[in-house]
């Protein structure tokens, strides 16, 4: 039996929707081989009530708005992907402020803003039960492809658990940590990326979420080694591999 | 006898928006076009960090326009540092918008706006109906998407820019394939415009359209020198802040811009009101699609990202042919010097002039920031236009009224992730 899709974005950049919508060869057979009875990006009849197989959720929850659609969504659903590193571990909009959050705000859009429907970034996981998570800042094409295929399945996709330095071993890169101390970051993140950034000279940001057991004391202390001051270390790790949580 | 016209969340347009428009008889009482995003602060996110590390930060404002934030934020930032851009810098990044006005003109003219002239709800029905438009579509965006990867080193949220030039050069056979898919392109613009001379457009409220667009010569029309406003006025880049002085307002977690109180709109129609439209192949295209310019009509937008779907496979492809013709390698980075500076760039995003500034101390770290999006500044004008259309329109019953107020909401071809962010007032 055909599956019904929803696919919803929270508070984010729609980038994990975009990356479904750039599978351009794929997407007509996803088109066809899905029911996608719930998307708002590409549709404009929904049905916003009904049940549905398999919830792609993007985005962190940043407002109390996004709090209720995505309680409502879990109540709808039988599964419940977080796709993208702003849903699985709050992303970019939960790195460290460099001050008060309210006061931020403040600052910016004067006294109107403590009327704004607004809170610190979270994971979806932070509110609701989620039963599988892509990361990437986007997600990768081909781990959304595989999932895909797994979901319409009736399955759940296989997780990531090794960092990006097993990808830049397989691609025979030359490490930018050790060979060059440049801040790379691929040793905490999770890999699956292809280590598209270190093979294209740039340090690995992060952007994928922390590997399971990442060893930071041990990345600090040989970026130590090579110079990299200890506050350089811990504001590139403040953008995604350790997101600022509120209580 | 009140009426209200509401749509609680917008359909096919990038990110959280709805408006509500409240009619008393013939008379539109009140227009509110919300954007309930949840507030990122961006530009305070960049606050102590390096320079280097600033693309890569606020490339995330928005993954459409991924590349077009990365490209501004490191000029910008070259003019903070006094770092001047080789020209093989410069047309590889130049490459890289024109690539990304070709994926997000062909995302919305296809994918989002199309669907509505056709009366189909969207993608999926859109596949169903019209398979053959829906596939041109998606080829075309493609494209846009593998010019991207090509030089950024992903579609969305690139990689390789820095201040100073890129961390790597597309291979030559990458610009060779390039090359081939961008000639291979061409009969599907052909097509592109086929299809759209043929999309019966809906009449919504007509009235003459403030547009502003960078002043741009010949074919780099994604950059410009300066910035003009359709009623003649002009004025430099630094002074940004004189057109797009911001104001927030309750309704929506966005700020309107309103240059002396007045709107107005920016994107693919502006800068063909602004600029001027081209001859070639772009130019054909107008004239099969009965574009001209000025226009009354904002769903001319529509019309007008087609023909710079055409125009920007042209302009491409003269750039990857010169850049096969020289020696690879002048792109690549170099270390870049840290002063304390500031620094102010713009370029054309594909919705409009995206407007990037930042403050960097001795070391090179940010000690502030500002972002304008084009979607921000066109939110004004597309209040007004909503209320131009309630009023000119108030005898349609209320579902035609609130579609054509949809289309209206969407020929803006909002990104309203992009909208939200923190700019500081005053």
């Amino acid at each position: 039996m055909t599956q019904r899709i929803g696919i919803f974005g929270l508070s984010g950049c729609w980038g994990d929707q975009l990356v479904l919508l750039n599978c351009e060869d794929e997407l007509p057979r996803i088109l066809g081989a899905a029911r996608l009875v719930d998307f708002l990006a590409a549709s404009n009849e929904n049905d916003t009530e009904g049940p549905l197989d398999v919830a792609l959720v993007e985005g962190s929850v940043g407002s109390a708005r996004d709090e209720e659609r995505l309680r409502e969504i879990r109540a709808r659903t039988r599964v419940l992907v977080a796709c993208g590193t702003c849903a699985c571990f709050g992303g970019i909009a939960a790195a460290h402020l460099s001050g008060p959050r309210a006061e931020l705000c403040r600052q910016v859009y004067g006294p109107l803003a403590d009327g704004y429907d607004q809170a610190p970034h979270r994971p979806l996981r932070a509110v609701v039960q989620v039963d599988a998570a892509l990361p990437g800042c986007p997600i990768e094409k081909h781990e959304l492809l595989a999932a895909l295929a797994a979901l319409l399945q009736g399955t759940l996709p296989v997780a990531v658990d090794h960092p990006v330095c097993l990808d830049c071993r397989i691609r025979e890169n030359t490490c930018l940590l050790l060979s060059e101390g440049v801040p790379c970051l691929g040793s905490v993140t999770l890999g699956g990326c292809r280590a598209r950034c270190p093979s294209l000279g740039a340090p690995c940001i992060g952007c994928r979420g922390p590997v399971p057991e990442a060893n930071l004391p041990s990345l600090t202390a040989v970026l130590a080694e090579k110079r990299v001051s200890a506050e350089e270390v811990e504001r590139r790790l403040a953008l995604f591999v350790r997101p600022h949580e509120e209580a | 006898m009140s009426r209200t016209i509401e749509v609680e969340h917008l359909g096919r347009v990038e990110g959280h928006g709805a408006f509500t428009v409240v009619l008393d008889g013939p008379e539109v009482a009140r227009v509110e076009f919300r954007v309930f995003e949840g507030l990122r602060l961006f530009e305070r996110l960049v606050l102590g960090h390096r320079f280097d590390e600033v693309p890569a930060i606020v490339s995330r404002v928005c993954a459409i326009c991924s590349h077009a934030h990365a490209i501004v934020a490191v000029a910008a930032l070259e003019d903070a540092l006094g770092v001047v851009p080789t020209p093989r810098t410069s047309r590889l990044r130049e490459l890289a918008l024109h690539g990304g006005n070709i994926e997000s003109h062909a995302l919305h003219a296809f994918a989002l706006a199309l669907p509505d002239f056709l009366r189909l709800p969207g993608l999926a029905a859109l596949a169903r109906e019209q398979p053959a438009a829906t596939l041109l579509g998606l080829r075309l965006k493609k494209l846009g998407n593998t010019i991207q990867e090509t030089v950024g080193g992903r579609a969305v949220h690139p990689v390789t820019y820095l201040p100073g030039g890129f961390s790597a050069e597309p291979s030559p056979e990458a610009l060779q394939a390039l090359a081939r898919d961008l000639t291979a392109a061409l009969d599907d613009c052909e097509r592109a415009v086929t299809v759209w001379s043929a999309v019966p457009l809906p009449l919504v409220g007509r009235a003459p359209i403030r547009c502003a667009a960078l002043v741009s010569q010949g074919g780099d029309f994604l950059r410009g020198s300066g910035i003009r406003i359709s009623d003649g006025a002009t004025l430099p880049v630094r002074a940004y802040r004189d057109l797009a002085g911001e104001f927030a307002v309750p309704h929506a977690h966005a700020k309107q811009a309103a240059h002396g109180g007045r709107p107005y709109m920016l994107g693919a129609l502006a800068r063909m009101t602004v600029n001027g439209i081209p001859g070639g192949r772009a130019g054909e295209a107008a004239a099969r699609l009965g574009f001209r310019v000025p226009s009354q009509d904002v769903l001319a937008n529509d019309l007008a990202q087609v023909v710079e779907i055409v125009r920007s496979v042209e302009r491409a492809r003269t750039l990857v042919a010169e850049l096969l013709e020289e020696p690879a390698g002048a792109a690549r980075a170099l270390p870049v010097q840290p002063r304390a500076g500031e620094g102010i760039a713009a370029i054309e995003a594909p919705r409009g002039i995206l407007f990037h500034r930042y403050v960097l101390d001795g070391r090179g770290t940010v000690t502030d920031a500002d972002v304008i999006t084009p979607t921000g500044q066109n939110l004004g004008h597309a209040e007004e236009r909503l209320r131009l259309t309630a009023a000119s329109l108030a005898s349609l019953g209320d579902a035609d009224l609130r579609h054509r107020l949809e289309v209206v909401c969407r020929a803006y071809d909002p990104c309203l992730s992009c909208s939200v962010h923190v700019v500081r007032a005053g």
